[in-house]
């Protein structure tokens, strides 16, 4: 009985190897339809005395393949063409979708670690006599995003070279993320200003990899000042703090 | 030429059954089996594409019957189309048949 149902089912398949057009519903129709006509030959042969019904169903058959590739000539190849399509979208898809989790993979780890990393060590250090350095956490908050400021360093260098802004510079390093871990990050061109005592700063260059953005703002400090009040104003968002500076740690 | 000429008899034939009675593929075979004399072989695979070329043309239509005492089959109906189809197909086959006898019979 197995023996007779796989000779059967192998026959069926061969058929329907070569109806690429067929739907399942018509697969499912033309095997069932087959398996009768093969049992029903087996059970007439078995009757007239056979001693291989089965392998005599089958053979009396004819080539599965041609009679495949026959009947797949009588169908449309509109659902064939469906569904080559419906594949082809939903690879596309897939790749779509496994290329946007990557760039938000990428942009989640540098939100988080602008958020929660230690900064204290993620800035260009300066080749002019550095007088102070301080890391400090102090935090912004606008309405998408966070400023985080995490270090002020004074260094022995003119801030404008031919003007009389003496002959240190203040420099203030600091972070952007966006409050939803997956947004992206404040553009260089949405910092906003900011001022120490009173004197706007200026833009010292920085980095940005969607996730997050880091960039430092340099004033100029007179010799001696104790603290530095620093200022920023982003469209609307106002914020203010004191770092004490201290000029005989050069470290 | 001939197994062109093969399938077209497939019709022809399988149209005449059905003109008789419904029948599923297994019967059409048998039947043809006891009519014709063994020189008339077809393999039996070959007449489910006739089958669902009639359907497609509408020259038949297909239901789920069950045969005394046996299990649901596929059965086959000839429909008026097939009708009109089967009465082309004699007519063309007796002008064929008329002109080979013609050829034999000469000298």
């Amino acid at each position: 009985m197995r023996a007779m149902g796989n000779a059967f089912d192998a026959f069926c398949d061969e058929v329907l190897r070569a109806a690429p057009r067929a739907t399942a519903q018509e697969r499912a129709a033309l095997r069932r339809e087959l398996m009768d006509h093969l049992s029903d030959h087996a059970e007439a042969a078995r009757e007239r005395g056979s001693e291989a019904p089965e392998a005599e169903a089958v053979a009396a058959m004819g080539d599965g393949g041609e009679i495949g590739r026959r009947w797949n000539d009588q169908l449309s190849p509109f659902w064939l063409w469906v569904r080559r399509c419906a594949l082809m979208l939903t690879v596309l898809l897939i790749l779509w979708m496994a290329g946007a989790m990557v760039s938000c993979g990428v942009r989640l780890k540098s939100n988080l670690e602008a958020r929660w990393g230690d900064l204290s060590d993620r800035y260009s250090k300066s080749s002019d006599p550095v007088i102070f350095s301080q890391p400090i956490d102090e935090r912004m908050e606008l309405r998408d995003h966070v400023v985080r400021f995490s270090r002020v360093e004074i260094v022995e260098r003119a801030w404008q070279e031919g003007e009389d802004t003496g002959d240190y510079t203040l420099f203030l390093h600091c972070a952007a993320y966006a409050k939803n871990p997956l947004n992206a990050t404040l553009d260089f061109g949405a910092l906003g200003e900011m001022y120490c005592w009173g004197r706007e700063g200026r833009f010292g260059g920085g980095s940005q990899d969607g996730g997050s953005t880091y960039w430092c703002v340099d004033f100029p400090i007179a010799e001696g000042t104790e603290t530095a009040e620093i200022t920023v104003e982003h469209y609307g968002y106002s914020f203010a703090m004191e770092l004490p500076l201290d000029w005989g740690d050069g470290s | 030429m001939g197994r062109k000429q093969g399938m077209e008899h497939t019709t022809l034939v399988v149209l005449s059954l059905l003109k008789r009675e419904d029948m599923y593929g297994y019967q059409m075979i048998a039947e043809l089996e006891k009519r014709f004399d063994p020189t008339f072989s077809m393999k039996e695979g070959t007449l489910y594409p006739v089958l669902k070329a009639l359907e497609n043309s509408g020259a038949v239509r297909s239901y789920l019957g069950k045969p005394t005492a046996g299990r649901e089959r596929k059965y086959y109906h000839i429909t008026e189309r097939g009708l009109r189809q089967l009465q082309e197909e004699e007519r063309q086959w007796r002008s064929y048949e008329r002109s080979i006898n013609a050829v034999l019979n000469m000298g």
